[in-house]
């Protein structure tokens, strides 16, 4: 039998299940007659016994796991805290409430107080005042902790749900994955298991009806799937899966931090490609040359009204301070057509591909363009910013945006406000045209990056995004290649700056090739980054030019497909 | 009443570990003493000795924030409380 969930964290598991039921607070609207006295000396003396434990953990972390200690005392914190303290005792004195509902009411609205804030770090909080919460209560009611701190045997976990102090808290060493029954990608638990290494799957429905102690599963956490029961086959089967992954896991990790270059030395720039400026992306900084590409969208989708010149502004300047004098290249506002915002009507198009979108729509709307301008000019001076247009079709429109810019630096200048002298700017290829036309463009602008990924879409006249379609969007057509050939070629001459921020870029296999073609930078998602660095690293630079040039002679994208497997295949890789 | 400004400098913001050490020291004086951030007036005031009152502000780097105490102590909780700030709480800045 098999159970499905969404995979969090990658990896297999094979062995018996543990089910781990801790406790949980049933608490019923209750009210108490008479004198409050009692109570306040139940409640006062949770809250201590709470805090011992919460203290002796700490001590016991102190030698084991320093790091964890801070969730512990972030969870004192939260004990300890004077307004929720004042209003649980003003409900028990007040309004009569039973000390434990009292507890109930109060944390929970404090909790939803969190859960609704903008700021991410601040709504995982509101796991750590349910953790609080059910600690306080079980201890309010005279129960012991029941936690998964230390296991006899290696086991495979099952839970409704993973609260922060069991997830601090869990035996490591014996904890082969684990899957619960609610929770999503973004969970706490989720965090945790990515950052332990330990495979896991949420959101199985029914899983704690379904399996029972000590049965075995295979937990496979890269399909999403649990299987119960196995068959000795299928065991055999996924044992030597799992020492392949791990094996795969530990030989990219190794490829991750060092330096991109080929074979014989010569360097090639490995960038990352980001949507926000999330913690995760801004520690992930660390092990690139750069940031290729980084969306401007997500300051405005999902969000109930346009962001300011101060938020953007505030986005920017993070990034920019986080990459330490690093290229960062960040993308003016690319929606319209099928990306659309919830506060902005624009009107239905036939064919929104082809239509106002990205640096069309900011030239029909200058105010939205402008602020957006203005926040990157403002946050430039905290970094090596590189402001990158989407959808430019000719120089009409490069020539537009600078005209604008200039407009915009005036401004700026008139109200004394500082901006970069050396920011520089660059266009998207990605509309043929454009690429095309590379020798005239390489010498009006600072840098460009070839889009792949619509690029590919526009000359092949395919809808990437139509899964029916998937045959015709032939990413390895040797147009793609030979326009890009021809794009490397006039910013090569012209000894501007080229990357490539599509698919393309991260691709293994395409990567040989583009950097075959003369092209120094390579910007990509973090989780290619490891296989882009290992291929490189396999092959001269003779080597790469010499697949490039063979490249050009296939006619189809099955050839160039297989050719590229064979060349990777006879490195071993 | 005693009140000063601070800009807040350290990386994090007021946040986490910066959060918890500025309650633990304002929680030493009696006086009651009260937080706001300049930058954002529509959050209004917290108390200072709140860890949620003061992680739900989620000051960050760059925003100016005023410090108000009442009390016997209010002068001395006040300079201690823009002193930790200005310090950046020990951290990065």
């Amino acid at each position: 039998m098999k159970l499905k969930g969404t995979n969090v964290s990658d990896g297999i598991a094979l062995g018996e299940v543990y089910i781990f039921t801790p406790f949980k607070a049933d608490v019923k609207e209750a009210y108490f007659e008479g004198s409050e006295a009692q109570y306040i000396v139940a409640y006062e003396r949770a809250k201590s016994d709470a805090l011992n434990e919460l203290i002796s953990i700490q001590d016991k972390m102190r030698k084991t796991d320093p790091e964890k200690v801070k969730i512990f005392v972030a969870h004192t914190d939260l004990l300890d805290d004077e307004d929720m303290d004042e209003e649980i005792i003003d409900l028990i004195t007040d309004e009569k409430y039973l000390p434990d509902f009292a507890i109930e009411t109060i944390f929970n609205q404090y909790k939803k107080m969190l859960a609704k804030s903008k700021n991410a770090l601040i709504r995982e909080r509101a796991a750590d005042m349910e953790d609080v919460k059910n600690r306080l209560l079980r201890n309010y009611y005279g129960i012991e902790e029941h936690n998964i701190s230390s296991l006899s045997a290696p086991v495979v976990l099952a839970c409704h749900d993973l609260l922060p102090s069991d997830t601090a808290t869990m035996d490591r060493k014996n904890i082969l994955g684990f899957m619960t029954e609610v929770g999503g990608p973004t969970s706490h638990s989720a965090i945790i298991a990515k950052s332990y290494g330990i495979p896991a799957i949420l959101g199985v429905c029914d899983l704690l009806s379904t399996v029972k102690n000590g049965q075995r599963v295979i937990l496979d956490a890269l399909k999403g799937e649990i299987i119960l029961d196995p068959t000795q086959k299928q065991s055999v089967e996924y044992a030597f899966k799992r020492t392949e992954f791990q094996k795969e896991r530990a030989d990219l990790l190794k490829y991750l931090d060092i330096e991109g270059k080929t074979k014989d030395g010569v360097h090639v720039d490995i960038g990352m490609n980001i949507g926000s400026a999330s913690i995760e992306n801004l520690k992930n900084l660390s092990h690139v040359d750069y940031v290729g590409l980084f969306r401007s969208e997500f300051l405005y989708m999902g969000k109930a009204s346009m962001p300011s010149e101060e938020t953007q502004f505030e986005e920017y300047k993070k990034v920019l301070m986080s990459s330490k004098g690093h290229i960062v290249t960040l993308r003016s506002l690319d929606i319209g057509g099928d990306k659309t915002l919830s506060y902005w009507k624009l009107p239905k198009e036939d064919n929104p591909f082809l239509g106002c979108r990205a640096i069309r729509l900011c030239f029909e709307n200058q105010e939205i363009f402008k602020t957006q301008l203005r926040a990157a000019l403002r946050a430039s001076v905290y970094g090596t910013l590189y402001l990158m247009f989407p959808m430019i079709e000719s120089l009409d429109d490069i020539r537009r945006v600078k005209a604008i810019i200039a407009e915009v630096k005036a401004d700026l200048d008139a109200q004394g406000i500082a901006y970069s002298d050396t920011m520089k700017t660059g266009v998207m290829i990605e509309i043929p045209s454009i690429a095309m036309i590379a020798d005239q463009v390489a010498k009006e602008v600072d840098f460009a990056s070839i889009g792949t990924n619509d690029l590919c879409q526009y000359l092949l006249a395919c809808d990437r995004m139509n899964q029916k379609l998937a045959p015709y969007y032939q990413q390895y057509h040797p147009a793609v290649f030979r326009l890009i050939d021809m794009v490397a070629k006039a910013f090569n001459a012209e000894g501007k700056s080229l990357s490539v921020c599509g698919e393309l870029g991260g691709d293994p296999r395409a990567s040989l090739v583009l950097a075959g073609m003369g092209i120094k930078k390579l910007s990509m998602n973090i989780s290619s980054v490891p296989r882009v660095k290992k291929g490189l690293s396999f092959f001269t630079m003779d080597e790469l030019k010499t697949i490039a040039t063979e490249v050009q002679t296939l006619g189809t994208h099955q050839e160039i497909g297989e050719y590229l497997s064979k060349q990777l295949a006879a490195k071993g890789i | 009443m005693y009140s000063e400004k601070a800009t807040i400098i350290n990386a994090v913001g007021l946040h986490a570990r910066p959060a918890s050490d500025f309650i633990h020291k304002a929680k030493e004086f009696t006086s009651k003493i009260k937080i706001e951030n300049l930058n954002c007036p529509e959050d209004g005031k917290v108390n200072a000795k709140s860890i949620v009152g003061v992680l739900s502000l989620a000051v960050p780097q760059g925003n100016e924030v005023e410090i108000t105490a009442t009390g016997d102590d209010e002068e001395a909780a006040v300079k201690a409380l823009v002193a930790m700030i200005k310090d950046g709480f020990g951290e990065e800045v």
